[in-house]
């Protein structure tokens, strides 16, 4: 097997004046970015720049052209069924953040309840746990399974007429597991209830069915497959898009407005107030280009060579604690593990690991009610990306054991 | 390229694997629970104050090597100091920790270890957070743990 990723010299950070000894395993957090992507990125702002879908001129409707076609190549990208709308975001939180305003708390009241599950990032948890705060409603806990995804039949239980959205995330930023997304959303709409899937870790295994889950809304963010941050996206299935008021007002949303009211037109533009980051939608755009290039059986199959290769590599280490041990019932190998050194805090590994320039997560990964259910604090995750290798994994293992003897308290265990 | 090695200094992994005041039980007068936002650590520092002066303190949490081995020293620095004397005893410190220690550098060789955090700011926290929530703790009059 070969020891270094076929990709990793399209990453600049990797080069020589850049960061060449970097072994970087936190691609969960963010990925790196290709240099089709930068370059994509630099050439529209140089040479194309313009205020999309407002001047008169042809360099804003090339900036219009580019936007739109983003959107097309995003609802391929999803395999979005053809009645349905996309939203150009800043990223996963603010998709959320616009579903929940907008979509469930105008419905909202003291009878109601909203199901999200234990593993949620705080992303996809705090914009429901205010709502139902505001309006005195319920907020409902999904648990997990022992194999570290939602429990549908415990998730069933907690859904009934009162119900107004599942939000749940299709790849826990902890676990890594693939959650019974497409098992969760045919339970909730024979009840008649919304589900929105948080796709932020999942899109970037590729695959992301939209057609086949079935879902009401999906939300995700470029940063996450190798594109920009501060862009994201906001699926939203059929009409649901027009039965919702706008979320943040501005330039560009009204059909027309006085100064006592306004009339606001009917379409994902109603939630792209001001200027578009066309720069962002862009680089979203060639990353998927980059990624489809590549292959996504490539992709694929590289990420769970290494998948394998890690979660074997630290079952080895006895001294290393998965927060959840992996179960192989569970539908594909986690791009990521989360895990402790007995003895020693999380914190401290990823200092000592930065010293050798292994770059890893460690902390709650804003995921803090999933680990207090852990008994824990906090954790170092390790996730991988394109441009990881065996060799990375093997760094990970001998700077583990260096942190091991350097901090472990073994009296006091 | 950083030296996070160099973070860890013999002095401070000492304390770090032999705390002082660690778990220690006392009769509490004073205490407090102080976290840090970055990484969801709590510490709890309690405290005895009888007749005016620190005759006891003690810190439990599950801390990193930094925060724990920082309250370690601020044990060994504060027990059997007076109240009145606090402000000063702690300020050099947390300045040291902070970087905006600009007195002669003998008078905070005790803190020597801690004088090299300032170098790694996303770790500032973890080193204040035992001194802060000492001042907590003191101001928390017969605020009893739990």
């Amino acid at each position: 097997m070969a020891t270094t990723s076929a990709w990793k010299h399209d990453f600049p950070i990797f080069s020589a004046n850049a960061h060449p000894k970097l072994c970087y395993l936190d691609s969960a957090a963010t990925c790196l970015t290709p240099k089709h992507v930068a370059d994509a990125m630099y050439h529209y702002q140089c040479y194309s720049h313009a205020n999309s879908h407002k001047g008169l001129y042809q360099l804003s409707a090339n900036a219009t052209e580019l936007v739109e076609k983003g959107r097309n190549k995003v609802a391929e990208f999803l395999n979005a069924p053809t009645q349905s709308e996309l939203v150009f975001t800043s990223g996963t939180t603010e998709s959320i953040n616009i579903v929940a305003n907008c979509f469930v708390a105008p419905k909202m009241n003291r009878d109601a309840n909203i199901v999200i599950s234990s593993a949620e990032h705080h992303a996809n948890l705090l914009p429901w746990q205010e709502i139902c705060r505001l309006h005195d409603a319920e907020l409902r806990i999904a648990p997990l399974t022992l194999s570290g995804i939602i429990d549908t039949k415990a998730l069933d239980l907690l859904l009934d007429n009162n119900t107004l959205i599942v939000a749940i995330s299709h790849v826990s930023n902890v676990l890594g597991f693939i959650n019974p997304v497409a098992e969760i959303c045919q339970l909730a709409h024979k009840k008649g209830i919304a589900v929105l899937i948080d796709g932020a870790q999942a899109v970037a295994h590729g695959n992301v069915n939209i057609a086949e889950i079935g879902c009401d809304f999906y939300t995700f963010s470029a940063h996450k497959l190798y594109g920009p941050t501060g862009c994201g996206v906001l699926y939203a299935k059929g009409d649901h898009l027009s039965h919702m008021p706008p979320y943040i007002l501005g330039g560009g949303i009204i059909n027309k407005v006085t100064f006592q009211e306004a009339e606001y037109i009917n379409s994902p533009l109603k939630f792209e107030p001001g200027s578009h980051n066309v720069v962002g939608i862009v680089g979203l755009v060639e990353a998927i280009d980059y990624l489809n290039d590549i292959s996504w059986f490539d992709i694929t199959r590289h990420i769970s060579d290494l998948s394998t290769y890690l979660v074997d590599k630290l079952a080895d280490l006895d001294f290393v604690k998965p927060l959840l041990k992996h179960n192989c019932n569970v539908q594909s190998l986690p791009s990521l593990v989360s895990f402790q050194l007995e003895g020693v805090h999380a914190h401290d590994v990823a200092s000592l690991l930065d010293s050798e320039n292994i770059a890893v997560r460690a902390g709650h990964h804003c995921a803090q009610p999933l680990h207090q259910m852990f008994g824990v604090h906090s954790s170092i995750r390790s996730s991988l990306g394109l441009y990881n290798s065996y060799q990375d994994i093997d760094r990970l293992v001998i700077a583990l054991n260096n942190a091991y003897q350097l901090f472990a308290i073994r009296e006091l265990e | 390229m950083n030296t996070t090695a160099g973070l860890y200094q013999k002095v401070l992994l000492e304390h770090h694997k032999n705390p002082l005041g660690f778990h220690n039980k006392i009769a509490i007068t004073h205490s407090a629970t102080g976290a840090n936002v970055v990484c969801g650590d709590e510490i709890t520092v309690e405290v005895n104050i009888t007749a005016g002066k620190v005759q006891e303190l003690a810190f439990l949490g599950d801390s990193c090597a930094i925060c724990r081995a920082s309250a370690s020293m601020m044990c060994q620095h504060l027990l059997h100091q007076p109240l009145s004397q606090i402000a000063n005893l702690i300020k050099v410190p947390m300045d040291l920790i902070k970087g905006e220690y600009t007195a002669a550098v003998n008078s905070a060789e005790c803190f020597s270890s801690l004088a090299v955090i300032k170098q790694y700011p996303v770790r500032m926290q973890c080193a204040l957070l035992p001194w802060q929530t000492f001042i907590s703790a003191i101001n928390n009059k017969n605020e009893q743990r739990g």
